[in-house]
């Protein structure tokens, strides 16, 4: 009797597993929008940071979707820190070859509909928490990469020492280092919006 | 979570942690819709081989087509051989000709020719 080996959509080799698939569905919605905000506290520019999120998302299916699901948090932030990086190299590039058309102003290519207040809180209100959300972002934007990504990494994204440094590629004691300075540096600058 | 900080540093990093946290609530609406666009085409990698595996039927068509254009090419001998024949089909007179333009002699040499084979015979007679 001929045995008929029938090729499932999951025995294709390189394709991905419908429950990773599943999985990864799930982690993406998970951090997603704390990416794009990290993305663009950097990059000041929505569309900038959606194409940071999109990269990451892709390079971490494309690469490290077999790896186990509690790998994925430190691997995408790393993979996100990485890109975040190349553009800010391609933006310093962009800056010397085009000086006369670099963007300085803040949310100049902001949606002004994005930039609309939430009808559920005061005007008062919103604008307070906005600007004290302005000054924060402005501050943690100024820190040193390393520090930047430590202070994202453990207080935003909430993970542990050993996590953040998988994700930064060093050692648990230089990720408590740099926390202790960006937090010297931030509460130093922050002295009066964030007492 | 701050084992490290002191006691002020944790709860004013607390503070700071839970308003960056809330500023991911107040995304609108097409942004979040964008982002589920990125989702959804990110994930859609998981539908198509990996991309080594991706480019392994067009390489390899585009490998059997190159193959199928220069082996044919690549079975013929070369010109000078293929010729052969038709040079050893050439008779006596057209080989002598080409002989005979090839030759570093004069075409002089090859007029009085039968003077020459007629002073090596005898020439040959007076040695023995």
């Amino acid at each position: 009797m001929n045995v008929i080996a029938i090729q499932t959509y999951d025995s294709v080799p390189g394709m991905i597993e419908t429950a990773t698939r599943m999985a990864l569905d799930a982690f993406f919605a998970r951090v997603e929008c704390r990416a794009l905000r990290m993305a663009q506290i950097v990059t000041r520019d929505r569309d900038d940071a959606l194409d940071i999120v999109q990269d990451s998302m892709i390079r971490l299916v494309r690469r490290y979707s077999g790896r186990p699901e509690d790998e994925w948090p430190p691997l995408f932030y790393r993979i996100l820190g990485n890109c975040i990086c190349d553009w800010q190299r391609q933006q310093v590039m962009k800056n010397r070859l085009f000086f006369w058309n670099s963007r300085t102003v803040d949310g100049e290519s902001e949606d002004p509909v994005t930039r609309a207040p939430d009808p559920g809180a005061s005007v008062e209100q919103h604008l307070a928490q906005r600007e004290a959300m302005g000054t924060l972002e402005a501050a943690v934007r100024k820190l040193p990469r390393r520090q930047r990504e430590a202070f994202l990494l453990r207080i935003w994204e909430g993970l542990n020492v050993e996590q953040a440094a998988r994700a930064m590629g060093c050692s648990g004691g230089s990720v408590k280092t740099h926390l202790s300075r960006a937090l010297a540096v931030l509460r130093a600058e922050l002295q009066e919006a964030w007492p | 979570m701050n084992e490290h900080l002191n006691k002020d540093d944790q709860q004013w990093a607390e503070a700071a942690g839970q308003a960056l946290r809330a500023s991911e609530r107040q995304l609108d609406a097409r942004t979040l819709m964008r982002l589920r666009a990125i989702r959804t085409q990110a994930l859609a990698e998981t539908d198509t081989p990996m991309w080594h595996a991706r480019w392994a039927v067009p390489a390899a068509l585009a490998a059997g087509v190159l193959a199928w254009v220069l082996i044919p090419f690549g079975s013929h001998e070369p010109h000078g051989i293929q010729d052969l024949p038709a040079l050893v089909s050439l008779d006596l007179s057209e080989a002598e000709a080409l002989e005979l333009l090839m030759s570093e002699r004069g075409p002089e040499f090859y007029q009085n020719l039968d003077f020459y084979l007629w002073l090596e015979e005898n020439a040959g007679g007076d040695n023995t």
